[in-house]
């Protein structure tokens, strides 16, 4: 049976100096991120 | 992330077929948006002209009409599908929480399982070809509330299940919590799938556990407002615990603007639903600040001192991901919660 992913969470973020205008947009991979319930399984 | 399993058991014919579960509805991403506090409206659905809804339950006892249901429909998925193509008048089981029931908060996973029996007193052979989760609410225009239902979930069954007159089945329902959601969004919903539970939350001081009890979910996570302990939280650590900021920056470093809902969309043409929360932040030190954590807070009940509050979420960057913010400049961070049949 193929998993099927119900909810997905994206990150996304806008650097903006002090005037206003945009310096930079990224996209936070979520799939590189480590949240603190895999890191602990990792280390246990 | 949360991925979804369907078990139906039919003992008469000996059979266990498992399939996933595709299909969040707009609905549900209407309802935790509006435990977000953005009470965001669906066009089209049942709370359209309500502009307050609350007390959102999935536990019913057999002369109730909402939890798990089941239906010989098999109209194709759809986001704004909110009420089973062709309801089956099965006798439902007394209670959608049978054995096994187990919510598997452990801090490496978590998982919820429900489930209901159906029987078919119907008098003729029923064919079940779709099978759903009906969430009952309040709601009110003013001065009354009255409830409703409203279907969260529905899905097509891969194959017939064929249920002879006096038979029963069994529906299971298995939610896995994974990814960076933190163990605490999934005991909140579990709290809505079972609203009569009492559901321990790990708070960000590390030390407390505070139950929430009856539907309080609907009256906790507003994040809407400008408050730096409530809503999309950034910080200078990458500690791997899943329920704190170790290193959040506080207002001495930063300027935190108002929560806000960006958008909301349900896209019927590709099958998903999103919306997108947003937060800018300003760097009003001297300095460069780095980001390396980011996360959702929701705040304490008042009822119990407001704090201390809760973690949604909860991201670790790599390294390459961190994200630098000279002195003077602004950021903006927005979460996306996204649902795709």
């Amino acid at each position: 049976m193929a998993d099927h992913i119900n909810l997905e969470v994206e990150i996304e973020y806008i650097i903006k100096d002090k005037d206003g205008n945009i310096k930079k947009k990224g996209t936070i991979d979520t799939k590189k991120v480590q949240n603190g319930r895999n890191k602990l399984k990792k280390n246990n | 992330m949360i991925k979804g399993k369907i078990k139906i058991v039919n003992p008469e014919t000996g059979t266990v077929k498992t399939q996933p579960m595709r299909s969040f509805n707009a609905a549900f991403l209407s309802y935790l948006s509006n435990c977000f506090g953005f009470g965001y409206n669906l066009s089209d659905s049942p709370w359209s002209n309500d502009p307050f809804v609350k007390d959102f339950t999935i536990e019913a006892s057999a002369s109730d009409s909402w939890g798990i249901v089941a239906g010989s429909g098999n109209a194709s998925l759809s986001c704004s599908k909110y009420s089973l193509d062709s309801p089956l008048s099965f006798y439902r089981g007394n209670q959608p929480f049978e054995e096994p029931f187990n919510n598997d908060f452990t801090d490496a996973s978590s998982t919820i399982t429900f489930s209901r029996t159906f029987r078919n007193d119907t008098g003729v052979a029923a064919s079940v070809k779709e099978i759903g989760v009906k969430a009952k609410y309040a709601h009110t225009t003013g001065t009354y509330w009255s409830y409703s239902n409203i279907l969260f979930v529905r899905d097509v069954l891969d194959s017939v299940e064929t249920v002879a007159d006096g038979a029963s089945i069994t529906v299971q329902y298995d939610l896995e919590f994974g990814g960076e959601l933190s163990y605490n969004f999934a005991r909140l919903i579990a709290n809505t799938v079972q609203s009569a539970s009492s559901v321990a939350v790990k708070c960000i001081d590390g030390a407390s556990d505070y139950n929430y009890t009856l539907n309080q979910i609907d009256n906790v996570l507003n994040i809407n407002a400008s408050d730096p302990n409530s809503g999309i939280v950034i910080g200078i650590y990458s500690i791997p615990i899943s329920y704190k900021l170790y290193g959040k920056y506080g207002t001495g470093l930063l300027k935190y603007f108002n929560n806000c809902l960006v958008r909301f969309e349900v896209n019927n043409a590709s099958k998903f639903t999103r919306f997108i929360i947003s937060r800018e932040f300003k760097n009003t030190g001297l300095s460069t600040l780095t980001v390396k954590e980011l996360g959702l807070y929701v705040p304490g009940d008042p009822s119990w001192g407001g704090t201390p509050n809760a973690m949604l979420y909860k991201a670790i960057l790599d390294v390459e991901q961190y994200i630098e913010l000279d002195s003077e400049e602004f950021l903006q961070i927005q979460i996306e919660f996204k649902t795709e049949m």
